[in-house]
């Protein structure tokens, strides 16, 4: 394990040495008609990157684009190489442990390997950066998840007002970052501590057993009271970094055709239609319990950890301010009156 | 007859039976010359065409389009082009406000005897497309179709 | 221009007084969530909950498209002047029945942040309603509110917009939470769904999300009020609400038809009038 504090000026420097033989993606401002929003993106100028706030959509687009022609796999933007590797810079622990919930579900099964994935996955690295504040929906230390530092990232950044420590835990890496100076590892372990202290105060507590137990919530009745101003427009699942479901369609054009993958939601209303006409999930409430059983009951049974990583991406951009926490605050409360009655609470 | 260079547009033309189709057949059999660059799509009435129609069409290829409905009050159905007109306005002021040249969408009435006018209202619809060139499809990609092969699957 | 406070002391009032009376079920209004200081629309039964109800300048989701899924129940429902017109569409279209609803429209409707919509609002009070609240604006002071406004696209060449628009549907990403928010969209199956025939792709290409905002604003010929609920649903900030309020100005200009301002009102396009214009039509 190395660490190493290095000024904004070293790491521009670092930036344009790695831009040579890496594919960079980091947070950068783009316009967004009348806003501007913080996306993950492929850039060629370490000026752009913003580091102080969370993106407003998770690194999901990297590993997983929306849009894929098989067999012709994602382009990106002018700043990425098919044959170099990427290294996606600033990722929070958040997101960083999104990225898990796709190694278990893509290449770590042993049933099914996605082989084109993996061939993304193997190529990226990651180097995740710590959290210095709460911002408003966040909430994955409620989840049991820590905003300082995630062990799923081989590289760590702290930034510390102009300078950064990064903290290379896999050895795999360190020559990349071998000419930098070292850094102080008790100044290191100070500057976790006083973050430490910003993230103690929390207005969502959460008490509730993981894995959700299945029979008891599938049949308890607090979803569709939970979902009333739901509009199931599926916002929620596109901006989730956990969220994985991928839909098939072929397009012909001239006599061939090819074959699409994209971004599906459980949360439309025809996602679980069946040939025969028949819906199972017929309502808003019954989607959105197989979305809430997913991260909280039907994921943690199957592998390990949650599905949720308590980002409060759903909760910025849903349309109606539809609030998980609210969610999880009315099963928590279901559960401790043993399956009662109506919470009354939106 | 035609300069193989100039651009000759293919123009989605859509003729109720009772009015329009007859006079396009008057105009064939009274051997009126027009251009060719239409292709005809026979509708009961002018009332039935859904504007999703028109778009579909220019996202398939065509660079502009012809209506032609009985006139209004001679409907074979008593009113279908009535309702029919309501819906040609709009379409028109949304297509244009997305950016599709006007000169593109032809809409006219024009009675079962009128052969004679039927060739020059088509005329004058080739006329215009001409002036705007072809149609580059709403990405402004334009269209890998081959030539003279416009529309073979259903509408 | 009425205060938000007041009318959010007033809305309070009156839910408490129809709740308490049993008068309705449900009132259907804005109120915070509990976790974030964020507006959302609530759904109280209590009377003593009826505090929690609000209105302020980030109101901007349009709550009658929630009355669909209470036929049967009574309900009262906070309205602003564009929810009521809404309200009256529903009506003449026989979509909820009047007397399922007790309708609080808010007069002098001072807007909604951010909504472009607001800026050329030239309704401002509510056009049905069983409670007001707030105070009435008169013709003049909307007139004095929407003057200068102009169309910005209205004024660019035909390829400017080709182009503007162009960019702004790059961004879609078909989440179609417009098309959720809108309350015009209540189709069982929409046409994006349909298979045969198959109007549009399933793709996220710039051609197919064009064809979806053109084909979805054809479709509000003469229902759209120009709410803005659209445009602010959307996560990419994308100007949806552009087709869909042409159609609004085009039927009051052509046709001086406004969609919801009586719910005895029959729509555009399933009425006809013998000299109608024929604007655009070949000579």
């Amino acid at each position: 394990m190395m660490i190493k504090k290095i000024s904004k000026e070293r790491f521009k420097k670092l930036f344009d040495e790695l831009k040579e033989e890496y594919n960079i993606a980091a947070p950068i401002l783009k316009d967004k008609g009348k806003e501007k929003i913080l996306e993950y993106d492929f850039i060629n100028d370490f000026d752009q990157i913003v580091w102080d706030r969370q993106p407003d959509s998770s690194p999901k687009n990297i590993i997983f684009p929306q849009n894929s022609m098989l067999g012709n796999d994602y382009k990106g933007s002018k700043y990425y190489d098919d044959n170099l590797s990427t290294i996606i810079m600033g990722v929070r622990s958040c997101d960083i442990e999104a990225v898990k919930v796709f190694d278990q579900v893509f290449i770590e099964d042993d049933s099914y390997i996605d082989d084109s994935y993996k061939n993304r996955r193997d190529k990226t690295i990651i180097m995740g950066i710590s959290c210095a504040e709460r911002e408003d929906s966040c909430f994955c230390d409620s989840l049991g998840l820590d905003p300082i530092e995630s062990d799923y990232a081989p590289v760590y950044i702290f930034k510390d007002e102009d300078e950064f420590f990064i903290k290379i835990k896999d050895e795999k890496y360190e020559d990349l970052f071998e000419d930098l100076p070292k850094g102080d590892q008790a100044q290191l372990k100070a500057l976790k501590k006083q973050r430490k202290e910003e993230f103690k105060e929390s207005s969502f507590t959460l008490d509730i057993p993981t894995p959700l137990p299945e029979k008891e919530m599938f049949e308890a009745d607090i979803w569709e009271e939970m979902t009333e101003k739901c509009l199931g427009c599926g916002v929620c699942t596109y901006y989730c970094p956990t969220c994985y479901c991928f839909n098939f369609f072929w397009e012909g054009e001239d006599g061939e055709s090819t074959k699409y993958k994209s971004w599906d939601s459980c949360m439309f209303s025809s996602y679980s239609v069946h040939a025969s006409g028949h819906n199972p999930r017929d309502s808003k409430g019954k989607r959105y319990r197989n979305r809430i059983m997913h991260k909280f009951s039907y994921h943690p049974l199957n592998y390990e950890g949650l599905a949720c990583v308590g980002c409060g991406r759903c909760i910025d951009r849903c349309p109606v301010n539809l609030d998980i926490r609210e969610a999880l605050k009315m099963t928590e409360e279901y559960l401790l009156e043993e399956g009662g009655d109506e919470s009354g609470k939106d | 007859m035609a300069d193989s260079n100039e651009f000759e547009p293919k123009i989605a033309a859509f003729l109720c039976t009772w009015c329009s189709y007859a006079a396009a057949d008057l105009a064939g059999s009274s051997r009126t010359q027009y251009p060719p660059n239409i292709r005809v799509m026979r509708v009961p009435c002018t009332g039935r065409l859904d504007p999703f129609l028109i778009i579909k069409a220019f996202n398939m290829g065509a660079d502009g389009i012809l209506i032609s409905g009985c006139h209004p009050g001679d409907c074979h159905y008593l009113d279908g082009n009535l309702y029919a007109r309501r819906r040609f306005v709009m379409l028109n002021e949304l297509m244009q406000y997305a950016g599709v040249e006007e000169e593109r969408l032809n809409f006219t009435w024009c009675s079962a005897s009128e052969g004679k006018r039927f060739a020059g209202v088509v005329k004058k619809a080739v006329d215009r497309v001409k002036t705007v060139g072809p149609w580059m499809g709403f990405d402004g990609q334009g269209f890998s179709k081959k030539e003279g092969d416009l529309i073979n699957e259903q509408l | 221009m009425s205060n938000y406070d007041s009318i959010s002391q007033e809305i309070s009032e009156i839910a408490k007084k129809l709740l308490k009376e049993s008068k309705v079920d449900k009132v259907i209004g804005f109120g915070l969530g509990r976790f974030t200081k964020e507006i959302t629309p609530i759904f109280i039964k209590k009377a003593e909950d009826a505090d929690r109800l609000i209105f302020n300048k980030n109101c901007e989701m349009s709550l009658t498209k929630y009355l669909l899924n209470y036929k049967g129940e009574k309900v009262a429902i906070v309205a602003k002047p564009c929810d009521s017109r809404a309200i009256n569409a529903y009506l003449s279209e026989d979509l909820i029945k009047r007397e399922d609803l007790v309708i609080i429209g808010i007069n002098g409707c001072p807007g909604i942040e951010g909504n472009t919509a607001c800026e050329e609002c030239n309704i401002r009070n509510a056009v049905i309603c069983d409670y007001s609240v707030g105070q009435e604006m008169s013709e003049e002071e909307i007139q004095a509110e929407i003057e200068g406004f102009e169309d910005e696209i209205d004024k660019m060449n035909q390829a400017e917009r080709l182009a503007y628009f162009q960019n702004e549907f790059e961004r879609c990403t078909r989440c179609y939470a417009c098309r959720e928010a809108c309350y015009v969209c209540n189709c069982e199956q929409c046409f994006t769904d349909s298979n045969k025939p198959k109007w549009l792709g399933e793709s996220v290409k710039l051609n197919d999300n064009f064809t979806y905002h053109l084909m979805r604003g054809i479709h509000m010929a003469g229902r759209c009020v120009n709410c803005g609920a659209c445009e602010m649903a959307c996560p990419e900030g994308i100007d949806v609400r552009a087709f869909a309020a042409k159609m609004c100005s085009a039927a009051e200009e052509i046709f001086d038809y406004k969609s919801g301002m009586d719910p005895e009102q029959k729509t555009l396009l399933s009425e006809y009038k013998v000299d109608d214009s024929e604007k655009g039509f070949m000579e």
